[in-house]
C-alpha cells in the first residue's frame, strides 16, 4: 500500500470521526435539552420508582384520587406493606393499563420482585392528552409507550413519543426547578393541603347503577389478564369523592363486574371509613392529608387481610423508616406554608405531631373549625378553649391578639416547638 | 411533502443514501422516482399534471429542434399556460367577468370552480416553458433522454417552490452522476441548517405576530400594522429564501448546484436593485422570456416603462390570482418606472445639496427608503381584499399609537416578550449574514475553514438551536411555505 493510499484512508477515517462527533454532540445536546425542557410532572413522580432498588408488594393505580389518597410510607409504618403509588392526575383505567405494563417490564428488566397485588381505582375515564403527558413524559421511549400513544392520543402520537416536539417551545418558561427538579421521595403520594368548603355533597345511592363504558371494561379486562399472566392479584377500589353522580353509578355497577370476574372490589363511597366530607377533602374530589391517612389505613387493613407480607422486620425496613422520618420533616416544613386556620388545624392532626391549641370560643362557631378541634381533642393533643374577653397566651410568648394559637411539637420532642402559628378571625382565620 | 415535515426528514436521507449506493446508470432514474414520490406526498392525483407538462415540453422541444416553428412553440406554451390558467386563474377571471356582466346588466353566471391548486405548478410550468424557449432559440439542444428531461422538470429539491432552474444550468449537471463527497455534504448540511433557521426560527415566529395583527386589523391599527408589515417583510423573505436554501443544500449533497435565489435583497438601494436580488430565478426568467422579447429598454423610454409595467403586472399575477397581487406588482412596476424617470432630478438635487452619492449617510438613506417602499408594497401582498386594504391603510394614518413600543402592547400579539426579542435578535443575525453576502463574503466558506471544534459546534449547535427555538411540532401546525400557493 502506498503512502498516499494510507493517507487517503486516514483522511476518510477522520471525516467519519468528525461526522460521528457532530452527530454525537447533536444527540447529546438533544438528550440534555429534552430532559431540561420537558414538563417535569412525570419525571418527579416516577424517578424514585426508576432508581430504587426496593421491591414493592403492592402497586396502586388510578387518578389523582389515588395520588392524594394513598401514602405508601404510612402503609409501611402501620402495616409493613411495601408499596408504590403509580397513579397520576387525570389518568384513568386506560392509561393505568399501560403504566402497569410498562412498570412491570421495568421490574422484570431490573430483576426486581414482581408485586403481589395491584390496586386499581376504577374512577372515571377518558384521559386527555395533557394528562397523558403528565404521566408518560418521564418514561423512556418503549414499544409499550408507542402502543399507548397509538391507542390513546389520536393525532398527537408524535408529541407523546418525542416529547421535545411539544416542549421545545418551553425554553421561555425554564425556571430553577427545571434544572433541579424536586423529585417526589414519598413513593408517589402527593399531599394536598386544603379543606374544601362545606356544602352540598353529591353522593348517589349504592343501588343506582350505570353500564360500565365498553372501552373501560375492555381495559380493566386487559389489566386483569396482565395481572393473571404475572401471578398478581388485582383488587379494584373506588376512593370517595362527592361529585359526578354518573361515575358513582358506574362504580356501583363494578360490584357486578367484580363478581363476574371473581375480583375483590371495595367501593369506599359506600363504606363507613370515618371520612368526613366537611374536613377530609381538599376539594370535592381529592382527599387532604387527614383524609388520606384514613383511606390509607383502610387499604392497610384490606391488604393485611389479603395476606400481603409485613416487611417491618425485613432488610429494607430501616431504609423505609428513615424515609418515613424524612416524610415527617417534610410535613412539618409544609406547615410553615399554610396560611389558613382550617388547613393548619387539619394538618396538625397528625399521628407524628403533638399540638397545643388555644382557641376562642367564638371561633368554634365555624363548623369546620369546630369539627377539626374536636378531632384534635380526640387525638393526643391539648386543646384549651378560651372564653370571650380573655386573651390567648401563646406558649412561645408571642404577642398579639389571636383567635387561635397553635404550638406544634414533633412527638418525642417537647423541648422546642416544630412550628407555632396564630390566626385571627378576619379573612377566614387567616394567619397573623 | 414539506421540507419541514417528518416525511421529508425520513425521505431525504433514504433518497440520498440510495442515490450514492446505486450504480451510475440507475442514479438519475432513482432521483426521478424519488422526485415523483416527493410530489405525490402532497397529492398523488396531480402527478399526472407534472407528467403531462413534461411530455408536452419534451415532445415539443424535440419537434422544435427538427423544425424551428413558431406555431409549435406557441402551441406548447399555450397548452402549458392553459393548464396553469385553468387551475390558477380561471376562478378569478370568471368571477371578475361575472362582476363586469352584472355591472353591465348582462346575464352571466360564473361556473363553479372547485379546484385545488396543484402545488408548485407555476414553478415547474415556467421551468419547462423556459427550456422550450431555449431550444427554440437554439441556445441549447433538446434533451433526447426522456428520463433525464423528466428529472430536470421534477427534481425534488426545487420542484414545488423553486428556484426556477434554467436548462443551461441544471440539465447540464444532470448529464453526469455524482458520488459522495464529504465536502459537499458539509456544505449542504450547513445550507440546510441555515435554511431551517430562516424558516422555523424567523419566518414562522414572525408569522405568529403578523397573523395576529392582520387577523384583527380593526383592533390593531396604526403602528401595529407598520410593525406587522416590517415583520412580514422578514417573514416572506425568510420563508422563501429558507426554502430555496434548503433546496440548494439538499441538491448540493447530491452533487448538484442550484442557483442562489436571493442576494441580500434588503440591502438594495433602489427598487431596480431589489429585483435583481429578490427571487432571482423568477426575475431573470421574466427578463429573458418576457421583458427582452417585448423590446426591453431598446425602444425608448415610454416603451421601456410600458414593458416594465407589463412584466411587473404579470409577476403580480404569477404570485396569485387576486387584485391585491396585481396592485403589488403594479406598484413595484410604478416605483421602478418612477425611479428611472426621476433619476436626473435626484442627481441634480444631490449636486445642489452637495450630497456625496457614495457617502454612508446617503447610502443608508437610500437603503431605508427602498426598504420602506418595498415594505409598503408587501402590505398589499399580505392584506386580503382591496377594500380592506384601503380601510387598514386609513387606520395606519389615523391611529397614531407610538406608546405600543414602550408599554407591553406589542407582546400581546401572539409573541410574548422573550419570543419577540428572540425574533428581533434572529433578524439581526440574518441582516449581519446578509451584509457579509452583500460585501461578497461567503460566511459558509469562512466557517468551513475554521478548526474542527468550531465547525462541530456550528453544525451541532446550529441544528440544536433550530430544534429548540424553531416553531414546529406540538399544537403548532407547521405553516406551509408561503410560496407553495404560487
Amino acid at each position: 500500500m502506498s503512502r498516499n493510499k494510507v493517507w487517503e484512508i486516514s483522511k476518510k477515517g477522520k471525516q467519519l470521526l468528525s461526522f460521528l462527533c457532530v452527530i454525537g454532540l447533536f444527540a447529546g445536546g438533544m438528550r440534555y435539552c429534552s430532559r431540561l425542557l420537558v414538563n417535569k410532572t412525570s419525571m418527579k413522580k416516577y424517578e424514585q420508582f426508576f432508581h430504587t432498588d426496593k421491591n414493592f408488594d403492592v402497586l396502586f393505580l388510578g387518578s389523582s384520587h389515588v395520588i392524594n389518597g394513598v401514602s405508601p410510607l404510612d402503609l409501611f409504618r402501620d402495616y409493613g406493606i411495601a408499596s408504590f403509588n403509580l397513579s397520576q392526575h387525570g389518568n384513568y383505567v386506560r392509561s393505568a393499563y399501560y403504566i402497569l405494563e410498562q412498570t412491570l417490564e421495568i421490574i422484570e428488566t431490573k430483576n426486581r420482585d414482581m408485586p403481589k397485588v395491584v390496586v386499581l381505582d376504577i374512577y372515571a375515564g377518558g384521559e386527555k392528552v395533557p394528562s397523558l403527558h403528565n404521566a408518560w413524559d418521564g418514561f423512556p421511549l418503549s414499544e409499550i409507550k408507542r402502543d399507548m400513544a397509538r391507542n390513546l392520543t389520536g393525532d398527537k402520537q408524535m408529541e407523546m413519543t418525542l416529547p421535545l416536539s411539544l416542549y421545545h417551545s418551553r425554553w421561555n418558561e425554564l425556571a430553577a426547578g427545571d434544572f433541579n427538579p424536586a423529585i417526589n421521595r414519598w413513593y408517589g403520594v402527593e399531599l394536598r393541603y386544603g379543606v374544601s368548603f362545606p356544602g352540598a355533597q353529591i353522593i348517589t345511592d349504592p343501588e343506582e347503577k350505570k353500564d360500565i363504558e365498553e372501552e373501560k371494561r375492555l381495559y380493566v379486562d386487559r389489566i386483569k389478564e396482565l395481572c393473571t399472566s404475572r401471578g398478581i392479584r388485582l383488587v379494584l377500589i373506588h376512593i370517595p369523592y362527592s361529585y359526578n353522580p354518573e361515575w358513582q353509578r358506574e362504580a356501583n355497577a363494578f360490584y357486578d363486574y367484580a363478581e363476574e370476574n371473581q375480583l375483590c372490589y371495595i367501593n369506599y363511597m359506600n363504606e363507613d371509613i370515618g371520612i368526613d366530607f366537611d374536613i377530609d377533602f381538599f376539594d370535592q374530589g381529592h382527599l387532604n392529608p387527614a383524609g388520606m391517612r384514613k383511606m390509607t389505613h383502610e387499604l392497610g387493613k384490606l391488604l393485611q387481610g389479603l395476606e400481603v407480607e409485613d416487611r417491618r422486620g425485613g432488610d429494607q425496613a430501616e431504609q423505609w423508616m428513615k424515609e418515613y422520618r424524612d416524610f415527617i420533616q417534610y410535613r412539618i416544613s409544609s406547615l410553615k406554608e399554610i396560611k389558613q386556620a382550617a388547613i393548619y388545624l387539619m394538618s396538625i392532626n397528625d399521628p407524628d405531631l403533638f399540638s397545643v391549641v388555644q382557641i376562642k370560643r367564638s371561633a368554634l362557631e365555624n363548623v369546620q373549625i369546630r369539627k377539626l378541634i374536636q378531632r384534635l381533642e380526640e387525638g393526643e393533643n391539648q386543646v384549651e378553649i378560651v372564653e370571650e374577653g380573655q386573651e390567648l397566651r401563646p406558649l412561645d410568648g408571642k404577642e398579639g391578639e389571636f383567635d387561635i394559637y397553635c404550638t406544634v411539637y414533633e412527638k418525642g420532642n417537647r423541648d422546642s416547638p416544630a412550628d407555632s402559628r396564630g390566626f385571627v378571625r378576619q379573612e377566614s382565620y387567616a394567619v397573623k | 411533502m414539506l421540507f419541514n415535515s417528518w416525511q421529508y426528514l425520513i425521505f431525504y436521507p433514504i433518497a440520498v443514501l440510495t442515490y450514492f449506493i446505486l450504480p451510475k446508470k440507475l442514479k438519475n432514474l432513482w432521483l426521478l422516482v424519488a422526485s415523483y414520490y416527493f410530489y405525490m406526498g402532497w397529492n398523488p392525483k396531480y402527478v399526472v399534471l407534472l407528467f403531462f407538462t413534461t411530455i408536452v415540453t419534451y415532445g415539443g422541444s424535440l419537434a422544435l429542434e427538427r423544425h424551428r416553428s413558431r406555431r409549435v412553440l406557441f402551441t406548447v406554451i399555450a397548452i402549458n399556460f392553459g393548464i396553469l390558467f385553468y387551475f390558477k386563474y380561471a376562478r378569478f377571471a370568471f368571477s371578475n367577468l361575472a362582476w363586469l356582466c352584472q355591472t353591465a346588466g348582462i346575464p352571466f353566471e360564473s361556473p363553479d370552480f372547485d379546484i385545488l391548486l396543484p402545488v408548485g405548478i407555476s414553478f415547474f410550468t415556467f421551468q419547462a416553458i423556459g427550456y422550450t424557449i431555449d431550444v427554440y432559440r437554439k441556445e441549447i439542444y433538446a434533451e433526447k433522454n426522456f428520463f433525464r428531461y423528466a428529472l430536470f422538470v421534477s427534481f425534488f429539491p426545487q420542484l414545488v417552490a423553486g428556484p426556477i432552474e434554467r436548462s443551461k444550468n441544471l440539465l447540464k449537471q444532470l448529464d453526469k452522476t455524482y458520488s459522495f463527497s464529504y465536502d459537499r455534504m458539509r456544505e449542504g448540511m450547513l445550507l440546510i441548517i441555515w435554511g431551517f433557521f430562516l424558516k422555523l426560527v424567523i419566518a414562522d415566529r414572525a408569522a405568529i405576530f403578523v397573523d395576529a395583527v392582520f387577523a384583527d386589523s380593526g383592533k390593531y391599527g396604526g403602528l401595529y400594522i407598520v410593525t406587522a408589515c416590517v415583520f412580514f417583510a422578514f417573514q416572506i423573505y425568510c420563508d422563501f429564501s429558507g426554502y430555496s436554501i434548503i433546496a440548494m443544500g439538499s441538491a448540493r449533497i447530491l452533487g448538484l448546484e442550484l442557483m442562489d435565489n436571493f442576494n441580500a435583497p434588503y440591502y438594495s438601494k433602489s427598487i431596480r436593485e431589489f429585483w435583481q436580488r429578490w427571487h432571482i430565478s423568477l426575475s431573470s426568467w421574466f427578463k429573458d422570456y418576457l421583458y427582452i422579447p417585448l423590446g426591453g429598454s431598446r425602444k425608448g423610454a415610454v416603451r421601456t416603462s410600458i414593458n416594465l409595467m407589463i412584466v411587473f403586472l404579470v409577476s403580480g399575477l404569477w404570485h396569485g390570482a387576486a387584485w391585491t397581487y396585481l396592485v403589488w406588482g403594479g406598484l413595484n412596476g410604478l416605483l421602478q418606472v418612477a425611479g428611472k424617470a426621476t433619476r436626473n432630478i435626484r442627481g441634480h438635487i444631490r449636486r445642489v445639496l452637495c450630497i456625496r452619492e457614495e457617502g454612508f449617510s446617503h447610502r443608508l438613506l437610500r437603503g431605508a427608503v427602498t426598504f420602506a417602499m418595498v415594505d409598503f408594497t408587501w402590505f398589499f401582498f399580505r392584506i386580503k381584499g382591496l377594500r380592506n386594504s384601503v380601510r387598514v391603510l386609513k387606520t395606519v394614518i389615523t391611529g397614531f399609537n407610538p406608546w405600543i413600543f414602550t408599554d407591553e402592547s406589542l407582546f400581546q400579539c401572539g409573541l410574548d416578550r422573550k419570543n419577540f426579542y428572540l425574533l428581533i435578535l434572529s433578524m439581526a443575525v440574518l441582516m449581519a449574514a446578509d451584509y457579509g453576502k452583500y460585501r461578497g463574503i461567503c460566511i459558509r466558506e469562512k466557517i468551513l475553514k475554521q478548526d474542527f471544534w468550531f465547525r462541530w459546534l456550528v453544525f451541532a449547535g446550529g441544528a440544536l438551536f433550530v430544534v429548540i427555538f424553531g416553531i414546529w411540532g406540538g399544537s403548532y401546525d407547521a405553516k406551509s411555505f408561503i410560496y407553495f400557493q404560487f
